[in-house]
């Protein structure tokens, strides 16, 4: 797994030098890719936990970058689903404020701005194609990352 | 509305487009974060994943892409992105980016039984070219073949149709949208004799209600959905119906959930349309003037093989179910035969003729589909009561008869993927036609695409084995000759019989008579149902397996060859969505070591092949056509060196830098500054994007499927255009006279495509006329009988197994599964089961099951949670995104055998706890 890691994750300069190097190891075709085994391995997924936590136990998880949507640090079970008539969700976020350390979330300005009229306007009410949050904000899982990602750096 | 909270304290000039921050006020990091951002460099671009084409505008700095946003100028998005839209910067940065050709070697040199190691391009396309040669010169051109993508660039599905179809003269290119869309084109065809939806996103704030059918648009296309809530949210009146075999989020918005059983949407259907026929709610002057009536062979197999050829036992009954069926009581109630009839499936190979029926016929098909009779038959949640499932029914055919109610059908793969997946299109534009519901502002039905381009490029280039761009096709001597024309080729150098769809391209690599396969965008040994006989096949046989993609993925563990290609952002492109939008961006980043686009690789390969070695005579076999030798290609060389080619000329010259094309200079103003890779690792002077696209929308053009100028689209104030797109205006209803220009003046209606527009005559059962009659102008409303799957539960394999996507994973996962948040969100695939049969088979939340069928068996973790999928009792649902729970092992390959698209929502499983525990995956 090293060696192919090695070959495939390395940037165009240094691919150069590596090639003028002695020949990398082979690399077998069960270490390619997110599955760790053979075509022809049946693989016993791994269990994992969701995130069950209350609301204001764990802090907010760092973005991507300024812009990405946030990811919902704590256990959503209890308040899905989210239907026309209800929305749990609200409670909390909705509450207009600049946030503090242990408060919610606010949902920002960009949920109240209606993007359908031309320029946009900013409302006071939540922008109804913004109703289902779970379609942008996911919960997560104590799942470690299957493989790096190098965004950023 | 009073559940929603104020907040005018809150919103302050200035901040309301802002895309920093999670309040109003900038925090003092969140404004060091805005002044950074001051550096970042913004362009429009179009999202890599569904078929929904959101338009995002992305953020790059220091040669990298570094940030995202819903383009708010798009009209499809109007802002909004989904998470995995969201998390599109963070694609191209998977640690493990492939840079450099591996190819499997022993003692130095290609070994098929050797490991992989790194190779340069020469050495990659050496080894490409002679394994080409060498199974070309034993098979013909029809034992090489290309498996595309509906994520293909519109220019690189051209490049890849042009080289296969014209330079090798092989129609062995299909696309994975064969295994998404091919049933909605089919219907398309045999209905209105043209490709793709006549009506567009707008139809959405447009109408009334809005219908799914199969289609669980709260997760696959979230975008869509949100612009559904929102007007469900704006107008209490607007009604959402969700008709699917399991309860799911979009359940969730719906006003109407409707659980129906496996395949009986075709039997719901027909009693609509008896319905809406009952209640006179027939638009008889719209039927009148646009319609005619029609139907065909029931006898039609499920596009399984029909052979024994390696076939172990357990599939063998399904194997003689492509020969002959054993009628079910409810099959024989809408066929008008007896249970328990032994019927031959002797029209499996003319799966797709149709004949014209009487209005009187249509009816009488119609009688059996009573509401007893469909409601007994459909009902699919085995705790619902009959009553409640008849009462459902009743509401859902009152949106439909209401003269007033504007409606809209959407459906995708819950129809697309169905051994009947073409009848059941046909069956909804049945009910939509009859009605007068369709061609119309915000009524029609609407066939939603899964991926990016599946329209834009599998269908509008035609990268499928039977087609040429715009709609035609290879077996129409017309077509072959216009496409001759505007390709500069000699008179029969295409080939006239069909190639092999992509699941007969995995049946003939098995059969070893495919031994040469170029798999670009996409992952076919993770996709393709029944997969353990194409693992083995690939591994096992003579054959040379060739795969491009940006990242390790499940089908480059059965490569031979892998190239690292260059991702969304690394390249110019275009993809056209479910709307017929077409839209375009340029190239943001460079791609990471020796990564290059598809299409650098297309056109680089194509150097390797003179004339004299592709268009000379050829064997094909089964080849029978008029105007050719059966079993041959003829030679064209001498036709060619009338028209100037010389037989040293490579391909390259002839398919892509042709003198035309390189008029196209690089670099073009369009660019603003914007690099090319294609451009750069082939050292032209030429844009060969531009090229491909100016030369690939003359086949259009004048045609119904207008393109704009390529240019037009990279203006400021285009967020892509709907062709037909005339006099610079877009098309929002086709075949409407009033939004259409190419609908007749004075139609109203105009169904002016002209494929299967001559029909013979017939009863309900066969052709009793053969005269042809024409059709111009008019739409086919079929009649299709409810027709039992090939493979039901049994006393072993007792449950339903239903399989599909997840919001946070974007098809086989190989991009998004390599995004943090998204993995973590959803690690892996799990069982979804009902509680009840999760208790009866000793399975807790958490455990590991087995799911096994007369195919194959993975392990999966069961899943009791209420906040994505509620299965009712009976059937199970696992994601197949994950390479690690490989459900393909399980699916069956049977298909619609008009379309070829593979049924991957039903086949019979056992569920049983997995005691003994092999390895875990690290």
């Amino acid at each position: 797994m090293r060696s192919l890691l090695v070959v495939l994750a390395l940037s165009a300069g240094c691919a150069a030098v590596r090639t003028a190097e002695a020949p990398a190891a082979p690399i077998r075709d069960a270490s390619l890719g997110l599955a760790k085994g053979s075509a022809f391995e049946v693989l016993t997924p791994p269990a994992v936990a969701e995130e069950d936590s209350s609301p204001g136990e764990k802090g907010v998880r760092p973005r991507p970058f300024a812009g990405a949507a946030p990811v919902v640090p704590h256990g959503i079970q209890g308040f899905l689903p989210i239907t026309p008539k209800e929305n749990s969700c609200i409670a909390c976020h909705g509450e207009a404020k600049v946030k503090k350390a242990g408060e919610p979330t606010p949902i920002p300005p960009t949920h109240y701005t209606d993007y359908t009229r031309r320029p946009p306007v900013a409302g006071e009410k939540l922008s109804g194609a913004r109703w289902v949050c779970t379609s942008c904000h996911v919960q997560q899982t104590d799942a470690r990352p299957i493989m790096g990602n190098r965004f950023g750096g | 509305m009073a559940w929603q909270p104020t907040r005018r304290e809150f919103i302050q000039a200035g901040a309301t487009c802002a895309v920093v921050g999670a309040s109003g006020v900038l925090s003092p990091a969140e404004a060091a974060e805005a002044e950074r951002q001051q550096g970042w460099t913004w362009d429009k671009h179009v999202c890599r994943f569904c078929g929904v084409g959101c338009g995002i505008q992305v953020a790059t700095a220091g040669g990298r892409v570094v940030g995202v946003k819903g383009d708010p100028d798009s009209p499809v998005n109007r802002g909004l992105l989904c998470v995995k839209g969201m998390n599109l910067p963070l694609i191209p940065y998977g640690e493990d980016r492939l840079t450099k050709p591996l190819l499997r070697k022993k003692d130095g040199k290609f070994d098929k039984k050797g490991d992989f190691e790194p190779v340069s391009w020469k050495e990659a396309f050496d080894v490409m070219e002679r394994e080409w040669k060498r199974h070309v010169a034993a098979l013909g051109p029809t034992g090489v073949a290309i498996m595309g993508s509906g994520q293909y660039t519109i220019q690189e599905g051209y490049a890849a149709v042009k080289l296969a179809k014209a330079g090798w003269r092989t129609n062995n290119i299909d696309p994975n949208a064969r295994h998404c869309m091919a049933s909605a084109v089919a219907a398309f065809m045999q209905t209105f004799g043209i490709d793709e939806p006549a009506g567009c996103y707008d139809d959405i704030e447009l109408c009334d209600a809005v219908v799914l059918w199969g289609a669980n648009m709260a997760e696959m296309h979230p975008m869509l959905w949100a612009r559904i809530i929102d007007r469900k949210l704006s107008d209490p009146r607007y009604q959402v119906v969700n008709l699917t075999t399991y309860s799911n989020r979009s359940s969730d918005g719906a006003d109407l959930e409707i659980v129906f059983k496996p395949n009986t949407d075709l039997a719901i259907w027909n009693w609509l349309a008896r319905e809406v026929i009952a209640r006179g709610a027939v638009d008889e002057a719209f039927v009148k003037a646009h319609c005619v009536f029609a139907t065909g062979p029931s006898d039609i197999g499920f596009g399984l093989r029909g052979d024994d050829g390696h076939a172990p036992p357990a599939e063998l009954p399904n194997r003689a179910r492509q020969r002959a069926v054993v009628l079910t009581r409810e099959e024989a109630v809408g066929l008008r035969r007896k249970e328990g009839e032994t019927v031959a499936q002797a029209s499996a190979d003319k799966a797709g003729a149709h004949w014209l029926i009487s209005y009187e016929d249509f009816r009488k098909a119609l009688e059996p589909y009573t509401l007893e009779f469909v409601a007994q038959l459909a009902k699919g949640d085995p705790d619902e009561s009959l009553e409640s499932f008849q009462g459902k029914l009743r509401r859902l055919a009152d949106v439909y008869a209401a003269r007033a109610t504007k409606v809209v059908s959407y459906w995708t793969m819950g129809f697309n993927q169905h051994t009947r997946g073409t009848w059941v299109n046909e069956q909804a534009y049945m009910v939509h036609l009859l009605t007068g519901k369709h061609a119309r502002p915000g009524s029609g039905a609407f066939s939603l695409t899964g991926q990016p381009s599946a329209c834009g490029t599998a269908r509008e280039v035609g990268t499928f084995s039977h087609r040429l761009p715009a709609d035609m096709v290879v077996d129409n001597a017309e077509h072959r000759a216009h496409s001759e024309h505007l390709w500069r080729l000699p008179a029969r150098t295409l080939n006239p019989k069909v190639g092999s769809h992509i699941v007969q391209m995995m049946r003939d690599l098995e059969d070893g008579k495919i031994r040469w396969l170029w798999v670009q965008v996409t992952n076919p040994f993770q996709s393709t149902a029944n997969a353990g006989h194409w693992l083995t096949a690939a591994r096992e046989k003579d054959s040379f397996i060739v795969v491009s993609d940006v990242y390790p993925t499940f089908s480059t563990k059965v490569a031979d060859l892998i190239l690292p290609s260059a991702i969304i952002f690394e390249k110019w492109g275009a993809y056209g969505n479910s709307e017929r939008r077409t839209q375009t961006w340029r190239q943001q980043v460079d791609a990471p070591g020796e990564a290059r686009t598809d299409l650098w690789q297309m056109m680089e390969f194509s150097k390797r092949f003179t004339l004299a070695e592709v268009w000379g005579e050829k064997s094909i076999p089964g080849l029978q056509a008029e105007g050719f030798e059966t079993g041959k290609l003829p030679s064209v060389l001498a036709e060619a060196a009338k028209m100037g080619y010389r037989p040293d000329q490579t391909l390259y010259e002839v398919l892509y830098a042709t003198p035309e094309n390189r008029k196209l200079r690089w670099p073009d103003p369009v660019a603003r500054g914007a690099r090319n890779a294609t451009v750069q690792a082939a050292g032209i002077d030429w844009f060969p994007e531009k090229a491909l696209f100016e030369e690939y929308a003359r086949f259009g053009r004048g045609h119904g499927h207008d393109l704009a100028e390529f240019d037009v689209y990279y203006n400021d104030d285009v967020r892509g255009l709907r062709w037909p797109v005339v006099n610079g205006q877009e098309t929002r209803w086709r075949f409407n006279e009033q939004h259409d220009p190419y609908a007749a003046k004075g139609s109203g209606f105009d169904f002016y495509g002209k494929a299967m527009k001559k029909l013979p005559t017939g009863d309900l059962d066969r052709v009793t006329d053969p005269k042809p009659v024409g059709l111009a102008g008019k739409a086919k409303i079929f009649f299709r009988p409810y027709a039992s799957p090939p493979e039901s539960p049994d006393a072993t394999y007792d449950l339903w197994l239903c399989t599909g996507r997840v919001l946070e994973h974007w098809h086989s996962g190989t991009m998004t599964r390599r995004v943090p948040q998204l993995h973590s969100a959803v690690p892996e695939a799990v069982l979804y089961l009902h509680p009840g049969d999760a208790a009866a088979r000793n399975l807790k939340a958490g455990d590991l099951a087995w799911v096994e069928s007369r195919r194959g068996k993975v392990q999966a973790r069961v899943d009791l949670t209420t906040t994505r999928n509620r299965m009712p009792r009976g059937l199970v649902y696992v994601p197949w995104f994950d390479e690690g729970v490989l459900i393909n092992r399980v699916t069956l390959d049977a298909t619609c055998p008009i379309s070829r698209e593979t049924d991957y929502k039903k086949c019979a499983v056992k569920v049983y706890p997995a005691a003994a525990v092999a390895r875990s995956q690290p």
